[in-house]
Protein backbone atom coordinates (compact mmCIF):
# COMPACT_ATOMS: atom_id res chain seq x y z
CA UNK A 1 0.00 0.00 0.00
CA UNK A 2 2.90 2.51 0.92
CA UNK A 3 4.85 1.45 -2.51
CA UNK A 4 1.35 2.24 -4.19
CA UNK A 5 1.08 5.27 -2.75
CA UNK A 6 4.49 6.53 -3.51
CA UNK A 7 4.26 5.81 -7.42
CA UNK A 8 1.17 7.25 -7.72
CA UNK A 9 2.74 10.27 -5.95
CA UNK A 10 5.78 10.44 -8.52
CA UNK A 11 3.94 10.00 -11.03
CA UNK A 12 1.26 12.85 -9.91
CA UNK A 13 4.31 14.60 -9.66
CA UNK A 14 6.18 13.91 -13.08
CA UNK A 15 2.63 14.74 -14.67
CA UNK A 16 2.17 18.13 -12.98
CA UNK A 17 6.08 19.56 -14.02
CA UNK A 18 5.74 18.38 -17.55
CA UNK A 19 2.54 20.29 -17.68
CA UNK A 20 3.67 23.59 -15.88
CA UNK A 21 6.77 23.13 -18.47
CA UNK A 22 4.64 23.10 -20.99
CA UNK A 23 2.21 25.52 -20.16
CA UNK A 24 4.73 28.38 -19.47
CA UNK A 25 6.94 27.67 -22.46
CA UNK A 26 4.39 26.92 -25.47
CA UNK A 27 2.02 28.85 -26.59
CA UNK A 28 -1.86 27.36 -26.57
CA UNK A 29 -2.65 25.52 -29.81
CA UNK A 30 1.09 26.18 -30.71
CA UNK A 31 2.81 22.93 -31.83
CA UNK A 32 6.76 22.37 -31.87
CA UNK A 33 8.56 19.90 -34.32
CA UNK A 34 10.45 17.30 -32.59
CA UNK A 35 10.97 14.34 -35.16
CA UNK A 36 10.07 15.19 -38.82
CA UNK A 37 6.63 13.87 -39.67
CA UNK A 38 6.78 11.75 -35.60
CA UNK A 39 6.82 13.30 -33.29
CA UNK A 40 5.60 17.25 -32.27
CA UNK A 41 4.87 18.96 -28.70
CA UNK A 42 1.14 20.82 -29.26
CA UNK A 43 -0.66 22.20 -26.16
CA UNK A 44 -3.82 21.43 -26.74
CA UNK A 45 -6.87 22.04 -24.04
CA UNK A 46 -9.11 19.00 -23.76
CA UNK A 47 -12.48 19.61 -22.10
CA UNK A 48 -13.63 16.15 -22.88
CA UNK A 49 -12.58 12.79 -21.98
CA UNK A 50 -10.40 10.48 -24.16
CA UNK A 51 -10.27 11.62 -27.68
CA UNK A 52 -12.56 14.60 -26.49
CA UNK A 53 -15.92 12.66 -25.60
CA UNK A 54 -18.28 14.23 -23.60
CA UNK A 55 -16.28 17.65 -24.39
CA UNK A 56 -17.30 20.85 -22.39
CA UNK A 57 -19.04 18.18 -19.39
CA UNK A 58 -16.84 19.20 -17.13
CA UNK A 59 -18.78 18.36 -13.52
CA UNK A 60 -20.06 15.27 -15.38
CA UNK A 61 -16.09 14.20 -16.37
CA UNK A 62 -15.27 15.13 -12.23
CA UNK A 63 -18.05 13.16 -10.92
CA UNK A 64 -16.85 10.24 -13.75
CA UNK A 65 -13.34 10.23 -12.27
CA UNK A 66 -14.60 10.49 -8.90
CA UNK A 67 -16.52 7.24 -9.09
CA UNK A 68 -13.75 5.08 -11.55
CA UNK A 69 -11.60 6.37 -8.17
CA UNK A 70 -14.42 4.73 -5.77
CA UNK A 71 -14.72 1.62 -7.92
CA UNK A 72 -11.03 0.98 -7.96
CA UNK A 73 -10.57 0.96 -4.30
CA UNK A 74 -13.46 -1.40 -3.61
CA UNK A 75 -12.41 -3.71 -6.43
CA UNK A 76 -8.51 -3.83 -6.23
CA UNK A 77 -7.80 -2.30 -2.57
CA UNK A 78 -10.51 -2.50 0.11
CA UNK A 79 -9.43 -5.64 2.72
CA UNK A 80 -7.24 -7.05 -0.37
CA UNK A 81 -3.82 -8.16 -0.42
CA UNK A 82 -2.17 -7.06 -3.01
CA UNK A 83 0.66 -8.00 -4.66
CA UNK A 84 3.58 -6.10 -5.78
CA UNK A 85 3.28 -6.00 -9.70
CA UNK A 86 0.09 -5.15 -8.54
CA UNK A 87 0.75 -1.96 -6.31
CA UNK A 88 2.95 -0.64 -9.27
CA UNK A 89 0.39 -0.93 -11.66
CA UNK A 90 -2.58 0.25 -9.48
CA UNK A 91 -0.23 3.37 -8.71
CA UNK A 92 0.30 3.69 -11.96
CA UNK A 93 -3.45 4.19 -12.30
CA UNK A 94 -4.22 6.21 -9.93
CA UNK A 95 -1.34 8.81 -10.64
CA UNK A 96 -2.50 8.95 -14.41
CA UNK A 97 -6.45 9.54 -12.93
CA UNK A 98 -5.18 11.99 -10.63
CA UNK A 99 -3.03 13.82 -12.36
CA UNK A 100 -5.60 14.55 -14.89
CA UNK A 101 -8.48 15.31 -12.28
CA UNK A 102 -6.22 17.58 -10.86
CA UNK A 103 -6.39 19.71 -13.98
CA UNK A 104 -10.00 18.73 -14.88
CA UNK A 105 -10.33 20.60 -11.18
CA UNK A 106 -7.93 23.53 -11.73
CA UNK A 107 -8.89 24.57 -15.01
CA UNK A 108 -11.92 22.58 -16.25
CA UNK A 109 -9.77 21.19 -19.06
CA UNK A 110 -7.03 18.46 -19.02
CA UNK A 111 -3.47 19.92 -20.74
CA UNK A 112 -2.61 17.25 -23.27
CA UNK A 113 0.87 18.06 -25.59
CA UNK A 114 2.02 14.39 -26.88
CA UNK A 115 1.36 14.42 -30.83
CA UNK A 116 2.33 11.38 -32.98
CA UNK A 117 1.52 10.75 -36.02
CA UNK A 118 1.55 6.96 -36.54
CA UNK A 119 1.56 5.43 -40.04
CA UNK A 120 0.34 8.93 -41.17
CA UNK A 121 -2.09 8.19 -38.43
CA UNK A 122 -2.47 12.01 -36.67
CA UNK A 123 -3.20 9.94 -33.21
CA UNK A 124 -5.26 12.79 -30.91
CA UNK A 125 -3.12 14.50 -28.76
CA UNK A 126 -2.30 13.20 -25.34
CA UNK A 127 -0.24 13.37 -21.67
CA UNK A 128 2.03 11.62 -19.66
CA UNK A 129 -0.68 10.95 -17.34
CA UNK A 130 -2.66 9.45 -20.25
CA UNK A 131 0.55 6.79 -21.02
CA UNK A 132 0.37 5.81 -17.11
CA UNK A 133 -3.42 5.21 -16.91
CA UNK A 134 -3.14 2.70 -20.53
CA UNK A 135 0.30 0.89 -19.98
CA UNK A 136 -1.05 0.01 -16.26
CA UNK A 137 -4.99 -1.57 -18.01
CA UNK A 138 -3.08 -3.28 -20.46
CA UNK A 139 -0.98 -4.82 -18.26
CA UNK A 140 -3.57 -5.51 -15.77
CA UNK A 141 -5.98 -6.98 -18.06
CA UNK A 142 -3.31 -9.17 -19.89
CA UNK A 143 -2.84 -10.57 -16.26
CA UNK A 144 -6.20 -11.06 -15.43
CA UNK A 145 -6.95 -12.98 -18.90
CA UNK A 146 -3.75 -14.85 -18.00
CA UNK A 147 -5.03 -15.92 -14.39
CA UNK A 148 -8.53 -16.80 -15.63
CA UNK A 149 -7.17 -19.03 -17.92
CA UNK A 150 -4.62 -20.99 -15.44
CA UNK A 151 -8.17 -21.53 -14.08
CA UNK A 152 -6.53 -19.37 -11.02
CA UNK A 153 -9.00 -17.80 -8.82
CA UNK A 154 -7.24 -16.24 -6.87
CA UNK A 155 -9.28 -13.44 -6.36
CA UNK B 1 -0.67 20.09 -67.92
CA UNK B 2 2.71 18.36 -65.65
CA UNK B 3 2.51 16.29 -62.46
CA UNK B 4 5.48 15.08 -60.42
CA UNK B 5 4.58 12.18 -58.60
CA UNK B 6 4.61 11.97 -54.74
CA UNK B 7 3.55 8.45 -54.23
CA UNK B 8 5.37 5.08 -54.73
CA UNK B 9 4.15 1.75 -56.09
CA UNK B 10 0.51 2.84 -57.45
CA UNK B 11 -1.37 2.65 -60.72
CA UNK B 12 -1.39 5.41 -62.48
CA UNK B 13 -5.16 5.22 -62.98
CA UNK B 14 -5.77 4.97 -59.38
CA UNK B 15 -3.20 7.83 -58.98
CA UNK B 16 -4.67 10.49 -61.38
CA UNK B 17 -8.65 9.82 -60.36
CA UNK B 18 -7.14 11.22 -57.18
CA UNK B 19 -4.89 13.76 -57.80
CA UNK B 20 -6.74 15.24 -60.50
CA UNK B 21 -10.30 16.30 -61.21
CA UNK B 22 -10.78 14.13 -64.43
CA UNK B 23 -12.78 10.81 -64.11
CA UNK B 24 -11.09 7.13 -64.39
CA UNK B 25 -12.74 6.81 -67.59
CA UNK B 26 -11.62 10.46 -69.21
CA UNK B 27 -8.02 9.19 -67.84
CA UNK B 28 -8.56 6.08 -69.43
CA UNK B 29 -9.44 7.50 -72.68
CA UNK B 30 -6.32 9.66 -72.55
CA UNK B 31 -4.46 7.02 -71.83
CA UNK B 32 -5.49 5.19 -74.40
CA UNK B 33 -4.70 8.20 -77.09
CA UNK B 34 -1.45 8.12 -75.56
CA UNK B 35 -2.20 11.49 -74.18
CA UNK B 36 -0.64 11.19 -70.62
CA UNK B 37 2.66 9.67 -70.29
CA UNK B 38 5.32 9.37 -67.86
CA UNK B 39 8.99 10.70 -68.70
CA UNK B 40 7.99 11.14 -71.88
CA UNK B 41 7.68 6.91 -72.12
CA UNK B 42 3.85 6.13 -73.43
CA UNK B 43 2.31 3.77 -71.01
CA UNK B 44 -0.41 1.14 -70.37
CA UNK B 45 -3.24 1.95 -68.10
CA UNK B 46 -1.94 -0.23 -65.10
CA UNK B 47 1.31 1.41 -65.04
CA UNK B 48 2.85 1.34 -61.61
CA UNK B 49 4.28 4.55 -60.88
CA UNK B 50 7.54 5.87 -58.63
CA UNK B 51 8.00 8.54 -56.94
CA UNK B 52 9.16 11.65 -58.63
CA UNK B 53 8.12 10.20 -62.02
CA UNK B 54 6.98 12.81 -64.60
CA UNK B 55 3.25 12.51 -66.02
CA UNK B 56 2.41 14.73 -68.76
CA UNK B 57 -1.24 15.17 -69.80
CA UNK B 58 -1.84 16.49 -73.35
CA UNK B 59 -5.42 16.96 -73.48
CA UNK B 60 -6.80 17.21 -76.64
CA UNK B 61 -9.91 15.75 -76.20
CA UNK B 62 -10.85 18.99 -74.35
CA UNK B 63 -10.76 21.18 -76.92
CA UNK B 64 -14.09 21.24 -77.22
CA UNK B 65 -14.14 22.99 -73.70
CA UNK B 66 -16.34 26.49 -73.96
CA UNK B 67 -16.29 28.35 -70.61
CA UNK B 68 -19.30 29.82 -71.19
CA UNK B 69 -20.67 33.39 -69.70
CA UNK B 70 -23.54 32.40 -67.42
CA UNK B 71 -26.26 35.27 -66.62
CA UNK B 72 -26.25 35.09 -62.88
CA UNK B 73 -27.61 36.98 -59.93
CA UNK B 74 -24.17 38.01 -58.24
CA UNK B 75 -23.82 39.68 -54.88
CA UNK B 76 -21.76 42.24 -56.16
CA UNK B 77 -20.09 44.24 -53.08
CA UNK B 78 -17.63 46.59 -54.73
CA UNK B 79 -16.67 47.09 -58.55
CA UNK B 80 -14.51 49.73 -60.45
CA UNK B 81 -12.27 49.46 -63.73
CA UNK B 82 -9.92 47.20 -62.11
CA UNK B 83 -11.72 45.02 -59.73
CA UNK B 84 -14.72 43.34 -58.35
CA UNK B 85 -15.13 42.37 -54.68
CA UNK B 86 -17.94 39.68 -54.81
CA UNK B 87 -19.33 38.05 -51.65
CA UNK B 88 -19.71 34.36 -53.01
CA UNK B 89 -23.05 32.53 -51.59
CA UNK B 90 -22.92 28.68 -50.54
CA UNK B 91 -22.43 25.84 -52.30
CA UNK B 92 -20.70 27.72 -55.33
CA UNK B 93 -17.56 26.47 -56.81
CA UNK B 94 -15.29 29.71 -57.68
CA UNK B 95 -13.87 28.46 -60.76
CA UNK B 96 -14.37 25.63 -63.92
CA UNK B 97 -12.21 22.78 -63.97
CA UNK B 98 -11.57 19.85 -65.75
CA UNK B 99 -14.99 18.02 -65.84
CA UNK B 100 -16.91 20.94 -64.86
CA UNK B 101 -17.34 24.04 -66.51
CA UNK B 102 -20.87 25.19 -65.80
CA UNK B 103 -22.21 27.53 -62.93
CA UNK B 104 -19.03 28.87 -61.16
CA UNK B 105 -18.57 32.38 -60.04
CA UNK B 106 -15.94 32.83 -63.00
CA UNK B 107 -18.82 31.85 -65.62
CA UNK B 108 -20.97 34.37 -63.91
CA UNK B 109 -18.52 37.17 -63.82
CA UNK B 110 -17.64 36.92 -67.19
CA UNK B 111 -21.38 37.36 -68.10
CA UNK B 112 -20.62 40.38 -66.21
CA UNK B 113 -17.92 41.88 -67.63
CA UNK B 114 -14.07 41.39 -69.25
CA UNK B 115 -11.70 39.65 -66.47
CA UNK B 116 -8.20 39.51 -66.34
CA UNK B 117 -6.37 36.60 -68.73
CA UNK B 118 -3.33 35.92 -66.95
CA UNK B 119 -4.50 32.71 -64.55
CA UNK B 120 -5.61 30.33 -67.59
CA UNK B 121 -8.70 30.00 -69.26
CA UNK B 122 -10.03 27.91 -66.77
CA UNK B 123 -9.04 30.86 -63.83
CA UNK B 124 -9.81 34.44 -65.70
CA UNK B 125 -9.99 37.02 -63.02
CA UNK B 126 -9.13 34.55 -60.21
CA UNK B 127 -6.19 35.71 -57.77
CA UNK B 128 -7.11 33.66 -54.39
CA UNK B 129 -10.15 30.90 -53.63
CA UNK B 130 -12.15 30.03 -50.98
CA UNK B 131 -14.03 26.84 -51.03
CA UNK B 132 -17.12 25.79 -52.92
CA UNK B 133 -19.19 25.70 -49.54
CA UNK B 134 -17.08 28.20 -47.57
CA UNK B 135 -19.28 31.91 -48.47
CA UNK B 136 -17.75 35.45 -48.10
CA UNK B 137 -15.70 37.76 -49.78
CA UNK B 138 -13.82 37.12 -52.81
CA UNK B 139 -11.98 40.02 -54.98
CA UNK B 140 -11.14 39.33 -59.02
CA UNK B 141 -8.89 41.09 -61.25
CA UNK B 142 -10.93 42.57 -64.59
CA UNK B 143 -7.92 42.93 -66.04
CA UNK B 144 -3.85 41.69 -65.97
CA UNK B 145 -2.40 45.04 -64.58
CA UNK B 146 -4.89 44.88 -61.25
CA UNK B 147 -4.76 41.13 -61.07
CA UNK B 148 -0.86 41.37 -60.48
CA UNK B 149 -1.12 44.00 -58.59
CA UNK B 150 -3.72 41.95 -56.15
CA UNK B 151 -1.16 38.83 -56.87
CA UNK B 152 1.70 40.08 -55.13
CA UNK B 153 -0.18 41.79 -52.19
CA UNK B 154 -1.29 38.30 -51.47
CA UNK B 155 1.99 36.58 -52.17
CA UNK B 156 3.33 39.30 -50.03
CA UNK B 157 0.33 38.62 -47.13
CA UNK B 158 -0.25 42.44 -47.01
CA UNK B 159 -3.83 41.70 -47.49
CA UNK B 160 -6.45 41.68 -44.96
CA UNK B 161 -8.42 38.54 -44.98
CA UNK B 162 -10.42 37.65 -41.86
CA UNK B 163 -12.83 34.61 -41.30
CA UNK B 164 -15.51 33.49 -39.08
CA UNK B 165 -16.07 29.87 -38.18
CA UNK B 166 -18.33 28.02 -35.72
CA UNK B 167 -16.06 25.28 -34.37
CA UNK B 168 -16.79 22.15 -31.83
CA UNK B 169 -15.95 22.54 -28.66
CA UNK B 170 -15.08 25.25 -25.93
CA UNK B 171 -11.91 27.22 -26.75
CA UNK B 172 -10.96 28.18 -23.26
CA UNK B 173 -7.57 30.16 -24.06
CA UNK B 174 -8.80 34.10 -25.99
CA UNK B 175 -6.30 34.06 -28.58
CA UNK B 176 -4.02 31.29 -30.58
CA UNK B 177 -1.18 30.88 -33.35
CA UNK B 178 -1.50 27.20 -35.22
CA UNK B 179 1.72 26.92 -37.00
CA UNK B 180 1.59 23.50 -38.95
CA UNK B 181 2.49 22.82 -42.07
CA UNK B 182 0.39 21.40 -44.39
CA UNK B 183 0.18 19.12 -47.15
CA UNK B 184 -2.14 16.36 -48.82
CA UNK B 185 -3.26 13.59 -46.58
CA UNK B 186 -0.80 10.34 -47.45
CA UNK B 187 -4.23 8.25 -46.84
CA UNK B 188 -6.75 10.14 -49.05
CA UNK B 189 -5.18 11.95 -51.72
CA UNK B 190 -8.57 14.19 -51.80
CA UNK B 191 -7.61 16.01 -48.27
CA UNK B 192 -5.13 17.88 -46.95
CA UNK B 193 -3.28 17.16 -43.64
CA UNK B 194 -1.09 18.36 -41.71
CA UNK B 195 2.04 17.11 -42.59
CA UNK B 196 5.73 16.87 -42.76
CA UNK B 197 6.16 15.02 -46.10
CA UNK B 198 5.68 17.64 -49.03
CA UNK B 199 4.10 20.60 -46.95
CA UNK B 200 4.20 24.18 -47.04
CA UNK B 201 4.31 26.45 -43.80
CA UNK B 202 1.00 27.24 -42.85
CA UNK B 203 -0.06 29.78 -39.94
CA UNK B 204 -3.40 30.83 -38.64
CA UNK B 205 -4.43 33.59 -36.03
CA UNK B 206 -7.50 32.65 -33.69
CA UNK B 207 -9.34 35.15 -31.77
CA UNK B 208 -12.54 33.72 -29.50
CA UNK B 209 -16.00 35.92 -30.18
CA UNK B 210 -18.01 33.95 -28.45
CA UNK B 211 -18.50 30.50 -26.29
CA UNK B 212 -21.37 28.34 -26.38
CA UNK B 213 -22.19 25.22 -24.59
CA UNK B 214 -20.54 23.02 -26.63
CA UNK B 215 -19.39 25.03 -29.65
CA UNK B 216 -17.14 28.57 -30.32
CA UNK B 217 -17.45 31.18 -32.46
CA UNK B 218 -14.07 32.22 -33.74
CA UNK B 219 -12.43 34.96 -35.50
CA UNK B 220 -9.86 33.98 -37.97
CA UNK B 221 -6.57 35.75 -39.67
CA UNK B 222 -4.68 33.36 -41.99
CA UNK B 223 -0.69 34.18 -42.87
CA UNK B 224 -0.93 31.97 -45.47
CA UNK B 225 -3.06 30.36 -47.45
CA UNK B 226 -3.14 26.95 -48.21
CA UNK B 227 -5.97 24.92 -49.23
CA UNK B 228 -8.41 23.89 -46.62
CA UNK B 229 -6.12 25.74 -44.19
CA UNK B 230 -8.69 26.55 -41.63
CA UNK B 231 -10.64 23.81 -41.62
CA UNK B 232 -7.48 21.26 -41.05
CA UNK B 233 -5.49 23.53 -38.81
CA UNK B 234 -8.75 23.78 -36.07
CA UNK B 235 -9.44 20.01 -36.68
CA UNK B 236 -5.86 19.53 -36.07
CA UNK B 237 -6.18 21.24 -32.28
CA UNK B 238 -9.00 19.31 -31.69
CA UNK B 239 -11.79 21.86 -32.69
CA UNK B 240 -13.35 21.38 -36.05
CA UNK B 241 -15.68 23.64 -38.34
CA UNK B 242 -18.74 22.70 -37.69
CA UNK B 243 -20.97 21.01 -40.22
CA UNK B 244 -17.44 20.33 -42.26
CA UNK B 245 -18.43 17.33 -44.53
CA UNK B 246 -14.55 16.58 -44.89
CA UNK B 247 -12.88 17.15 -41.84
CA UNK B 248 -15.77 17.69 -39.18
CA UNK B 249 -15.43 14.89 -37.04
CA UNK B 250 -19.13 15.38 -35.90
CA UNK B 251 -22.17 14.76 -36.91
CA UNK B 252 -23.71 17.30 -39.70
CA UNK B 253 -25.99 19.70 -39.35
CA UNK B 254 -27.47 19.75 -42.70
CA UNK B 255 -26.23 20.34 -46.42
CA UNK B 256 -24.66 23.85 -46.29
CA UNK B 257 -21.36 22.39 -45.30
CA UNK B 258 -18.76 24.17 -42.59
CA UNK B 259 -19.41 26.99 -40.81
CA UNK B 260 -17.18 29.17 -42.56
CA UNK B 261 -17.39 32.94 -44.04
CA UNK B 262 -14.64 34.97 -45.39
CA UNK B 263 -15.99 37.89 -43.72
CA UNK B 264 -13.37 41.08 -44.31
CA UNK B 265 -11.16 41.49 -47.15
CA UNK B 266 -9.24 44.34 -47.57
CA UNK B 267 -6.61 45.16 -50.27
CA UNK B 268 -4.53 49.01 -51.66
CA UNK B 269 -6.27 49.28 -54.78
CA UNK B 270 -4.17 48.54 -57.81
CA UNK B 271 -4.21 52.29 -59.49
CA UNK B 272 -5.22 54.46 -57.04
CA UNK B 273 -3.20 53.22 -54.39
CA UNK B 274 -5.41 53.45 -52.03
CA UNK B 275 -6.52 51.13 -49.36
CA UNK B 276 -10.04 49.31 -49.24
CA UNK B 277 -11.73 47.24 -47.03
CA UNK B 278 -14.95 45.39 -47.26
CA UNK B 279 -16.92 43.68 -44.62
CA UNK B 280 -19.73 41.06 -45.05
CA UNK B 281 -22.61 39.85 -43.38
CA UNK B 282 -22.78 36.02 -41.93
CA UNK B 283 -25.23 34.29 -44.56
CA UNK B 284 -28.15 32.57 -43.46
CA UNK B 285 -26.91 29.03 -43.54
CA UNK B 286 -24.23 30.06 -41.15
CA UNK B 287 -27.10 32.05 -39.19
CA UNK B 288 -29.31 29.07 -39.25
CA UNK B 289 -26.92 26.40 -37.75
CA UNK B 290 -25.56 29.16 -35.14
CA UNK B 291 -28.93 30.08 -33.73
CA UNK B 292 -29.42 26.14 -32.56
CA UNK B 293 -26.27 26.49 -31.01
CA UNK B 294 -27.21 29.84 -29.30
CA UNK B 295 -30.58 28.30 -27.86
CA UNK B 296 -29.18 25.28 -26.37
Amino acid sequence: MKKLAIISLVCIIIDQIIKVVITTNVEFAHSINVVNNFFRITYLQNTGAAWSILSGNRILLIIVTVIALGIIYYVFLKDKKIKNYESILLGLLLGGIIGNLIDRVRFGYVIDYLDFNIFSYHYPVFNFADICIVISIIILVIISLKEDKNGNNSR
Amino acid sequence: MEIIVDKNDIRIDTYLTEVTEYSRSKIEKLIKNNDITVNDKEIKKSYVLKENDIIKINDIIEEDINIEPEKMDLDIVYEDDDVIVVNKPNGMVVHPAPGNYHHTLVNGLMYHSKLSSINGEFRPGIVHRIDAYTTGLLMVAKNDKAHMALAKQLEEKTTTRKYIALVWGVINTDTGTIDAPIGRDTNDRKKMAVTDINSKDAVTHFTVLERYSNATLIELKLETGRTHQIRVHMNYIGYPVVNDPVYGRRKLIDETGQCLHAKTLGFVHPTTGKYLEFDSELPECFLNILKQFKDS
